[in-house]
């Protein structure tokens, strides 16, 4: 008989629910891809309801749930000090009535019998999230976790792996640099908790000017206690009824002018580059400091929200030479494998496979019976016609395999087009995607002609192939004919591996065969920005119509969106 | 955006308007997918769901030209002021009737509200949109009242009647009285509890140093 075990993670930006069954099945559904509300907060009702028609004894062989947090103390962790303004207090209520505390009281909505219920600790969700993905079993592991907020802390270090674990340092909510980021996100005009994306792309305009000011007056890295300190003059991280950005942060660095478009405010862009830079260099002091003292570390996981920023990362990779990687979803969204995992290692059981990998999302679906959205094209030669797709500047949609689990599209779910083609790309960008031109779309590489462009860490590349890091082109080539370059001439490449197993078992055959042959694909998400991503055929067809896609490759045959 | 119509006002928020369209995409498609066997109807379904987009790309233009900026996330906006709260799905099939019922008050809802507004607009952009989403609407009510017309006439009466109470009490909700009141007894409360309680009473300690402590709190919230 089989048993089941679900993590679950809600409440914070997106819910999610991983699924472990004893057959070695694991299941990852995110809530936004069935309730179709970009980064849905809500508890999973859609995601569990879709995994109780897919495995109809769900309900009763389920032997533990366990939420990816512990919701008391997550709620007690930030704004309940005194002093604090009377809009904190009454946001502090009205979080109480909609958090996950009711945890159990949200499961009955689902669950007619409420099976045993596990809390995982915030960061070991995240902890225990990398674990499983990155597979890469190693005592000697050093797990770095930073993100904006949870329990009470922005961020934990551990050592070890599975039950091994040992607490090195806690950081407290005040030196939080997910906040912070989420602080200038909002400075900058865009949506905290969501576009946080865009600051990072608009970071490589600016000039680190603000740099020695920053380092000396606002973000401080004690390496003695491995302490990091920001400024409470500056940033407010405790009280939910005022905002994030200080008056003297704006008497420093100003406001932003809504009637000029970012890119034309230099103050802007390199206060932005700075705080991403002093951001970048206390990492990596604080990695280095840690592999000092530690020497016997075999590799470095890097989990939290903050490992998002890929920049970040690709720095990190870039100048320190131990492996380290980072998880295909290292944010709250992902946290539910980690629960689930949690939950494993608490009832001792061993649910091993083979399937730890970034495309854990569901089978996608056929879209072969869909003949009313999607007519298939009578073609003798499919491959040809990709070819023709690519030389006439048109992107298509793929539809094909297993959903991915992370926030990149990674040839699953994806629109495409020639990255070496200006025209494309911008078609793509900003005429279907409708995306600010400062985000180049990103191209996917053979690993084999890597070499040949760029400099990075062999250690680390893995990280690569679910976009992860960003990658630097060797000093001495000459960007020609090779748009997708940021404008700090970095690329968020997503690596083809050719010799890698999960990438012959997951991409689609014919677009293996055109990055085999040396052609530079484009790859971005198939959605309307700010949508989530397509999940079943009737998804796709709304999104093929709004964003004017014709043609869909799913496996080895093309369709039309009718 | 601020029209006089006789006495009342009526007020033309882009930024909520567009998330209201944008939650009824959502709220339409979710219904397409109770007619996985009927292809014909799916489609038609589905090509609602895309005019409801459309209406909010209108309005979300029309949002981005007064040149505003709106600090709430876009999920808290779809399910505030989308009206997602309230919105009947997930549910099973079994209530199809009462969904459809729904979906037909909030298209009578949205067509009283585009002659409203063209009583009381001059602007020529801003009519011919209304005069656009007018025709659509007009579409998809005749469409609903055709599928509930082919439905038991008393449960489609009632269902239109508790999805119209339910759409004016949500309407009026947050002007009444009583709402007042609770705000004020809310904040009262909050600040005697956090203002006035010591603070060690918020302090909670537990230990995660290592995988045995964590695992012998596995089952406490805090």
């Amino acid at each position: 008989m089989e048993e089941y075990i679900l993590g679950i993670s809600y409440g914070h930006h997106e819910s999610s629910c991983c699924l472990f069954s004893s057959d070695g099945t694991v299941e990852y559904i995110r809530e936004e891809w069935v309730s179709r509300v970009k980064n849905d907060y809500r508890f999973p009702v859609f995601s569990l309801n879709y995994l109780k028609k897919k495995y109809p004894n769900l309900e009763k062989n389920i032997i533990a749930v366990c939420l990816f947090e512990k919701p008391l103390k997550n709620w007690l962790g930030i704004g309940t000090r005194k002093d604090l303004s009377i809009d904190n207090y009454v946001n502090k209520l009205k979080q109480f009535k909609k958090s996950d505390i009711y945890f159990e009281k949200h499961l009955k909505k689902v669950f007619k019998k409420i099976p045993n219920i596990l809390y995982c600790p915030h960061h070991l969700s995240h902890l225990y999230t990398s674990e499983f993905l990155l597979k890469n079993n190693d005592p000697n592991t050093l797990n770095v976790i930073l993100d904006a907020y949870g329990e009470g802390l922005s961020g934990a270090i551990f050592s070890g792996q599975g039950k091994k674990i040992q607490l090195l340092k806690e950081f407290k909510t005040a030196s939080s640099f997910g906040i912070l980021y989420s602080g200038i996100t909002e400075w900058c005009g865009f949506k905290p908790n969501e576009d946080e994306y865009k600051v990072m792309a608009l970071a490589g305009y600016g000039k680190p000017e603000f740099v020695s000011f920053i380092e000396k007056n606002i973000i401080q890295f004690n390496e003695n206690n491995l302490e990091i300190s920001i400024d409470s003059k500056y940033f407010n991280f405790e009280d939910s009824g005022k905002e994030t950005i200080k008056n003297s942060f704006i008497e420093k660095f100003g406001t932003l002018q809504n009637d000029k478009s970012i890119l034309e405010q230099p103050k802007i862009l390199n206060c932005i580059c700075s705080f991403q830079y002093v951001i970048e260099n206390t990492v990596i002091s604080l990695i280095n400091k840690l592999l000092l003292t530690h020497k016997e570390t075999a590799q470095v996981f890097l989990s939290g929200g903050l490992f998002h920023n890929s920049k970040l990362v690709g720095e990190i990779t870039r100048k320190i030479t131990t492996k380290t990687l980072v998880s295909p979803s290292p944010g709250d969204a992902g946290s539910s494998i980690g629960a689930a995992y949690f939950a494993m290692l608490c009832l001792n059981k061993n649910y091993t496979n083979e399937n730890n990998n970034p495309f854990l999302g569901p089978k996608i679906p056929g879209i072969k019976e869909y003949s009313h959205l999607f007519s298939l094209l009578k073609i003798k030669d499919t491959y040809s016609r990709i070819l023709e797709l690519l030389s006439a500047d048109e992107s298509f949609a793929v539809f094909s395999g297993y959903s991915e689990i992370g926030p990149r599209a990674l040839l699953s779910r994806s629109i495409c087009c020639n990255a070496k083609s200006e025209i494309a790309l911008e078609r793509l960008n900003i005429k279907i995607k409708k995306r600010e031109s400062f985000r180049p779309i990103a191209p996917v590489i053979n690993k084999k002609y890597l070499h040949e462009n760029f400099e990075f860490n062999e250690n680390s590349i893995q990280n690569s192939f679910w976009m992860g890091q960003l990658i630097w082109p060797k000093n001495n080539i000459e960007l020609k004919n090779q748009p997708f370059y940021h404008v700090d001439k970095s690329v968020r490449a997503q690596v083809f591996d050719h010799e890698s197993d999960l990438h012959k078992k997951f991409i689609p055959l014919i677009l293996q065969r055109l990055l085999n042959e040396g052609h530079i694909i484009a790859n971005t998400s198939l959605n309307i920005a700010g949508d989530p991503m397509v999940f079943i055929p009737e998804d796709l067809y709304i999104n093929c119509k709004r964003l004017e896609i014709k043609y869909v490759l799913q496996d080895e045959l093309l369709y039309e969106v009718l | 955006m601020k029209f006089k119509r006789q006495k009342k006002e009526i007020e033309l928020d882009w930024f909520k308007l567009s998330f209201t369209e944008y939650a009824s995409g959502i709220e339409v498609f979710h219904a397409a997918l109770f007619f996985q066997n009927d292809k014909k109807s799916q489609k038609r379904i589905l090509d609602h769901a895309l005019d409801e987009y459309r209406h909010s790309q209108y309005f979300y233009n029309l949002y981005k030209e007064e040149g505003k900026i709106e600090k709430i996330s876009s999920p808290h906006a779809i399910v505030n002021y989308g009206g997602l709260s309230k919105s009947p799905f997930p549910c099973s099939r079994d209530r199809l009737t009462t969904i459809c019922s729904y979906l037909y008050i909030g298209e009578i809802r949205a067509i009283e509200f585009g002659k409203k507004v063209k009583e009381s607009c001059k602007d020529k952009n801003i009519l011919s949109i209304f005069e656009i989403i007018d025709k659509d609407e007009n579409n998809h009510a005749a469409g609903l009242k055709r599928f509930l017309d082919k439905q038991n006439k008393f449960s489609v009466f009632t269902k239109i009647k508790f999805s119209s109470l339910k759409f004016y009490f949500s309407d009026t909700k947050s002007s009444t009285l009583i709402t007042k009141l609770q705000l004020k007894a809310e904040t009262f409360f909050t600040r005697l509890i956090f203002k006035y309680f010591p603070e060690s009473i918020f302090q909670i300690k537990s230990s995660t140093n290592d995988f045995e402590s964590v695992f012998n709190n596995r089952n406490r919230m805090s």
